[in-house]
């Protein structure tokens, strides 16, 4: 019996470094439903892209893939020989990076490089053109027969997006994980972006997994979150649980870090930094920088415990983590 | 995560290890430099004497490296022969070094007409090959030590420029020079002070590189009967001369040959290990 | 009304493009990137103003101008009463030291080779403040005052975090004791926890010091978090410049209407969506009009040729506009 989506089971990836083994990511655990699109967010060295790398196993190495497995279509991707996964990326597992830049080939035209990934019975020459423009309309490239010819760096970064969305469009994948999509680009067109983001989402039908640092774009675009931090998941839950009431102190402060333009009320930021990523010990990685940690929070692993319907926290105190907003004024104030 | 390696600082313990390299290279010459200098004790020939009866002598006890074709202890000429060649070589590379970092630290800060002179004197020394435009000049004042200095002064200076320019040009973009300039520091203050000392390091790796080429093209000009006069245990010179006799008595070509090559060898270690070091400090 | 602490008139900086050869030959003119375009604002002592747009728009190039980092083609930056475009560089330098200024990357913004430590005795040395025995007593002080401690001063940059260097361009900027503080992109490469902390120092030095801010940003929550007023730039003009709460309450200039609608806001939306399509005209083949008329929902025959005048429509609120209602 396979099970449907993507199952991240308990992966591990670890760097070895001169001063020792960082483990950039420690025993992530995810589901991914078809058709649901879900978010990994967190800060840098969290390890959000690393897991969305490790998936697809393009890691860089030294960063290898110690412990877990990966299951897809019935296969455990961590353990599938290069030829093989090279074939999930192609049509399973798409992925689009912050940089288009980097993803695009420099030195071909837009039309060459989306015509690549249409199927081989995708008819001659004039068919094929007539379909790489339709594709192109369709991730909102307006004038889309006077782009065919233009090459990656002719191209704002916005553009180049759509370009990556079109052949992702075009392979027509199972599951698209999105690196930091729009983090490059300018807000009112990162609001473009998302919105073609998820009418693609829906159009195809495919599960998306957008790692990325800003609750915002979170709360705008999945349904699901899974917050990340020093490699490990610290809380999961519908978005709309997550904002109304999280439950693990990190998510809370995280939330209460973002000003608004609507209220100006007092940030509450995190005090601290966060860890060194050599020689994590077993207890809360986060209690250093936490408010409500005691002694206990040091001793030994926290396993992630469902607090209310599909809600889980790494917290020993996840029933007195607040109402995030709130909260954080309180302590502003006092 | 694309930031973790960053966060990786480099283990503290490497800031301080002084390179395998930079250790060996500095022993080397350290060994050579002392050889030269103790040359009087060390051997109790005299590098200019003429021993008829000692002509072309193979390596043996008595004569180390042999004997030439004057019957001179060919060990004991180039103990002698360091100190004129390793003279030479760093003599020779001082005034294109301070020149060079000078004028391409101007060049790349000032930019504009600066700049324009600066390259376009590069762009022409270095359309012609080094060696020949070297010969030429020499050629041209006469052998003679002082004219390889200023043969080597007039060409060598601009691998210098190139290399601070660009270092300059570089960091001049950076933040931290607009924050200096910012806080009212003079110009000369900003290059003096912190776009030199920073584009110094890799100058002064290939300072050591540069070297090398110097004792080549010092021995070269030996070679060809343009450098140093006989009879003067200049390497170069000792080659040329040996030369004639590599098919009765290679060791009076192959010695100082060696020669050279050792102290190659010591300047490139000592310029990787100069490197090595002063990138750990940089990071 | 006291005289504000800088006022800007006409302000405008234009970098040119580098000429083809063909250009070059036939004596054509080069064209030129117009980053600022004729921009004019006040800001009064102890006040912040936010400056915020989109890459491209100016705001940094005009930062720089004020700080006359960059010589200004044309326009007056009048600072307590003098025009700092007419002065050179060696009459500029008192009042270098009066502003200062903290930039973006914390990774470039330090000299890697310096330590800490020196580099704040370098610059209380070239501006000949305290005496050198008391020098170091300064620079402890200057460390606790960002939220550092004095043993700090003995490390490179290097051996800091994005936030922690933050913390000591800002040391750097305030050790010459400035008044005017312009802040260019200072938290936009930190993550979100540490950006929070270093607004917070920003607004407590700013209270504590009485210091007059220039924030520039890109990212209008943050703008609001910091500022009293707030200038919208688009293509290198002030598109609309009010108090922070009567700005982000009645936003007038359809641009503005569409930056806030696209802020991806961690509480739930509180304005109808007003999307824009296409992306900024370029800098250089500036559009006839209302620069903004090709992207813009309201436009109508008029905006198409003449560009609209920045005019208040409320008490401290201009809009360049021609279908903003008062």
């Amino acid at each position: 019996m396979t099970e449907p989506g993507l199952v991240v089971d308990g992966l591990t990836v670890e760097i070895p470094t001169s001063r020792g083994v960082v483990r950039a990511v420690r025993g992530v655990t995810l589901r991914v439903a078809p058709g649901e699109a879900m978010a990994l967010v967190g800060e840098s060295g969290s390890g959000k892209s690393m897991t969305c790398r490790a998936i697809v196993r393009l890691l860089h190495p030294p960063a290898r893939i110690t412990a877990g497995a990966v299951r897809f279509q019935g296969r455990d991707l961590a353990a599938l020989s290069e030829p093989e996964i090279e074939r999930i990326r192609g049509t399973g597992i798409a992925m689009v990076f912050q940089d288009p830049m980097s993803a695009l080939n420099p030195v071909l035209t837009i039309e060459r490089q989306v015509a690549e990934v249409l199927p081989a019975a995708a008819g001659g020459p004039r068919e094929r053109r007539r379909q790489v423009v339709a594709l192109l309309r369709q991730v909102g490239i307006a004038d889309a027969e006077r782009r065919l010819r233009a090459y990656p760096h002719q191209l704002s970064g916005g553009q180049r997006q759509r370009v990556m969305l079109a052949i992702v469009l075009a392979r027509r994948p199972a599951v698209l994980l999105a690196d930091e999509p729009t983090t490059a680009l300018d807000v009112t067109i990162q609001a473009q972006i998302l919105t073609e983001l998820r009418r693609l989402q829906a159009h195809l039908g495919m599960a998306l997994v957008l790692v990325t640092h800003d609750l915002g774009v979170v709360r705008r675009t999945v349904q699901r979150v899974a917050v990340m931090y020093a490699g490990q998941v610290v809380e999961l839950a519908p978005t709309a649980a997550l904002f109304a009431r999280p439950r693990h102190p990190y998510t809370a402060g995280l939330i209460n870090s973002v000003p608004s333009v609507d209220r100006r009320a007092a940030l509450a930021p995190i005090p601290g930094t966060p860890p060194d990523p050599v020689g994590l010990g077993d207890g809360c990685a986060f209690a250093p920088r936490c408010p409500i940690a005691s002694a206990e929070c040091l001793r030994g692993e926290i396993p992630l415990r469902a607090v209310a319907d599909g809600h889980w926290s790494r917290c020993l105190k996840a029933h007195v983590v607040g109402g995030a907003r709130v909260a954080g004024t309180a302590a502003q104030g006092s | 995560m694309t930031t973790l390696a960053g966060e990786l600082a480099p283990p503290r313990a490497a800031r301080t290890r002084v390179p395998l390299g930079l250790a060996a290279g500095a022993a080397m010459l350290v060994a050579l430099l002392g050889g030269s200098a103790l040359a009087p004790v060390l051997t109790s020939y005299d590098p200019y004497a003429q021993n008829l009866n000692a002509m072309l002598l193979p390596p043996s006890a008595a004569h180390w490296f042999g004997t030439d074709n004057y019957g001179r202890d060919v060990f004991t000429r180039v103990l002698y022969g360091a100190a004129i060649d390793l003279r030479i070589a760093v003599l020779a590379v001082v005034f294109p070094f301070v020149f060079g970092v000078v004028a391409g630290a101007v060049a790349g800060y000032l930019g504009g007409w600066a700049d324009a002179a600066v390259m376009r004197a590069v762009d022409v020394i270095t359309a012609v090959p080094f060696m020949v435009l070297v010969i030429a000049i020499v050629a041209f004042l006469g052998p003679g030590e002082l004219n390889i200095l200023v043969a080597i002064g007039v060409v060598d200076w601009i691998v210098f420029a190139r290399l601070v320019r660009g270092e300059v040009l570089r960091d001049k973009n950076l933040e931290y020079v607009t924050a200096l300039r910012a806080l009212g520091f003079s110009r000369a203050r900003i290059v003096l002070r912190h776009l030199l000392p920073n584009a110094l390091p890799p100058a002064a790796v290939f300072l050591a590189s540069d070297i090398v080429l110097v004792i080549l093209t010092t021995s070269t000009l030996g070679f060809l009967g343009l450098g140093v006069r006989p009879p003067a245990p200049e390497w170069g010179l000792m080659i040329s001369e040996g030369r004639t006799f590599i098919y009765t008595g290679w060791w009076a070509a192959a010695m100082p040959g060696f020669a050279c090559m050792y102290a190659g060898i010591a300047f490139i270690l000592l310029g990787d290990g100069l490197a090595d070091l002063l990138r750990v400090r940089g990071q | 009304m006291p005289e504000p602490l800088l006022r800007v008139r006409n302000l405008a900086k234009s970098f040119p493009l580098p000429r083809s050869p063909v250009d070059a030959v036939r004596r054509r003119p080069g064209e030129a990137v117009h980053a600022v375009d004729g921009v004019s604002f006040d800001v009064p002592r102890g006040r912040t103003l936010g400056l915020v747009g989109e890459s491209g728009c100016g705001k940094s190039t005009l930062g720089r101008c004020l700080l006359r980092l960059y010589r200004p083609d044309a326009g007056e930056v009048w600072f307590d009463g003098v025009d700092l475009v007419r002065l050179e560089e060696p009459d500029l330098r008192p009042y270098r030291k009066r502003m200062q200024v903290v930039l973006q990357d914390p990774y470039s913004s330090l000299d890697p080779r310096q330590t800490v430590g020196s580099a704040l005795l370098e610059v209380l040395g070239v501006h000949g403040i305290g005496s050198a025995a008391d020098r170091p007593e300064r620079v402890a002080r200057l460390l606790t005052q960002v939220g550092l401690r004095p043993a700090d001063a003995r490390k490179y940059p290097g051996e800091f975090s994005g936030g922690q260097r933050q913390r000591v361009s800002i040391a750097r900027a305030l050790a010459v004791g400035p008044e005017l503080l312009v802040a260019d992109e200072p938290v936009s490469a930190l993550d979100v926890s540490i950006q929070a902390q270093i607004l917070d120092l920003l607004l407590e030095l700013r209270r504590s010091l009485g210091l007059t801010m220039i924030f520039i940003s890109h990212d209008l929550r943050v703008v609001r978090y910091l500022s009293d007023d707030v200038a919208v730039m688009y293509l290198g003009k002030i598109v609309e410049h009010a108090p922070a709460p009567e700005l982000f309450a009645r936003p007038r200039h359809p641009y503005t209407l569409a930056l806030l609608s696209a802020i991806p806001e961690v509480d739930e939306p509180a304005r109808p969506a007003v999307e824009i399509l296409g992306e900024p005209s370029s800098a250089v083949h500036v559009p006839p009009g209302c620069r903004f008329h090709p992207r813009c929902p309201w436009k109508v025959e008029r905006c198409l040729h003449e560009a609209p005048r920045l005019r208040e429509v409320a008490p401290g609120h201009r809009v360049a506009c021609h279908e903003a209602r008062a």
